[in-house]
């Protein structure tokens, strides 16, 4: 089974740091665990030119990291996204990844939750986890954050997804139980 | 006195602005603006972000003006990461900025469903929030790609006359004194052709440019790409 983490956290983001080093210590030696840090990497804009539908279909025209993190993402049983809260949001490390994975989608329409969304590509229908760091306990920012999750997986059609929100409070054991449950929900742990 | 109001447009596409529905739509809202008297600075912010000197006139523009008008695509259900990115500037210059600012936003998506915008203008609420700065309202637009490919030929038949006339309605209230007890208006731009009629044009528009770009396997799988 394989696994992709992309973490899109601050190099002083201690609880998301934990998160990471938890998981691939739990994963390592089980499953092909593929991290990428993206704040390391030199991950370019969308530019929103459709050249992955329209010009090389599947393939972005921009010749980067995201062409591997995109085939590795269809290819994936499990995606886990690492970010901090930013506005409700994903932190724009992240948020640049995320955006690069349009060739996952093709172009032609269909209806998901009687909303309009893109047929994926591929048949890979994998589980989504997202775990996003806050500081300070604001609701509102909670709730967008879960709702964007939820509309992310919508429209990757991923088979289930969770959003857990992790406050700056949390003990190393806390958040390895918290792992290890968000894990064992997905069947990961199970196998 | 100077009483001017003074708008700070920030232009949220990466694409070249005749291309984009994002500055299209902020057109309808600036030239309004402009008409009434408003002063206004426009930038692109994916121009910006990646330079020291992008990063000083974001700034001394958010410092300068009195309302920040984003316009931004729907790029996986969130503005586009380099939006992100000018948010985070601002915010980490909010000493220098202060207080007040007023902020306005526009997100467009290439869906029929103009609600799905709904999360974006939530994080712009929220950026408003964290700032201190005032929330003036956001417009969610569907059908974004209409407004470009059909922007001669659907300008003239008037199907844009309603858009524009809520963008009027919502550059009259901007332009309005004493923005902190201003009443704010989220609105939600109605489809300007029906669901169907609109998917069906964007497919046959798509596999036009696919065929002028000799790129004939649209449904090729990732698998094959990789190899």
């Amino acid at each position: 089974m394989k696994v992709l983490l992309l973490d899109g956290s601050d190099k002083d983001d201690v609880s998301l740091n934990c998160v990471s080093t938890a998981i691939e210590r739990i994963l390592n030696n089980k499953y092909e665990l593929n991290v990428f840090v993206l704040r390391d990497l030199v991950i370019h804009n969308c530019i929103g030119c459709y050249g992955c539908w329209l010009k090389t279909p599947g393939r972005c025209i921009i010749d980067d990291v995201s062409r591997k993190i995109t085939d590795l993402a269809a290819r994936s049983s499990v995606w886990i996204f690492l970010t901090p809260v930013v506005y409700g949001g994903y932190s724009w490390h992240l948020k640049k990844a995320v955006d690069r994975m349009l060739p996952l989608f093709l172009p032609f329409f269909t209806k998901r939750d009687e909303e309009t969304h893109h047929f994926m590509r591929c048949n890979n229908t994998p589980s989504l986890i997202v775990f996003g760091a806050t500081n300070c306990n604001n609701k509102e920012s909670e709730d967008i954050f879960k709702s964007l999750v939820s509309r992310n997986s919508l429209n990757f059609s991923n088979s289930n997804s969770q959003s857990i929100i992790l406050s700056g409070k949390d003990s190393v054991e806390s958040i390895e139980e918290i792992i290890e449950n968000s894990l064992n929900k997905v069947g990961v742990l199970d196998e | 006195m100077n009483n001017k109001k003074k708008i700070f447009f920030l232009y949220g596409s990466p694409k070249q602005t005749s291309k984009s529905a994002s500055w299209l739509l902020g057109g309808f809202l600036l030239k309004r603006l402009s008409d009434r008297g408003a002063e206004i600075r426009k930038v692109s912010l994916v121009s910006l972000v990646n330079s020291k000197r992008g990063n000083e006139e974001l700034i001394d523009t958010v410092h300068w003006c009195d309302i920040l008008v984003f316009s931004s695509p729907l790029y996986l259900d969130c503005q586009p990461s380099f939006v992100i990115r000018a948010m985070d500037i601002i915010k980490m210059k909010k000493e220098k900025i202060g207080n007040g600012k007023g902020v306005f936003a526009i997100s467009n998506c290439g869906f029929p469903e103009a609600s799905q915008n709904m999360v974006v203008l939530n994080i712009y609420k929220q950026f408003t929030k964290e700032l201190n700065f005032n929330w003036l309202g956001g417009v969610a637009v569907g059908m974004g790609h209409a407004y470009i490919a059909g922007r001669y030929f659907l300008g003239i038949f008037g199907a844009f006359s309603k858009t524009k006339k809520a963008f009027m309605e919502a550059a009259d209230n901007l332009i309005q004194p004493n923005l902190e007890s201003k009443k704010t208006n989220d609105f939600v731009i109605n489809p300007i052709m029906p669901s169907a009629l609109y998917l069906t044009i964007a497919i046959f528009l798509a596999r036009i440019v696919a065929l002028t770009n000799l790129a004939f396997n649209l449904h090729r799988k990732l698998g094959d790409v990789y190899e």
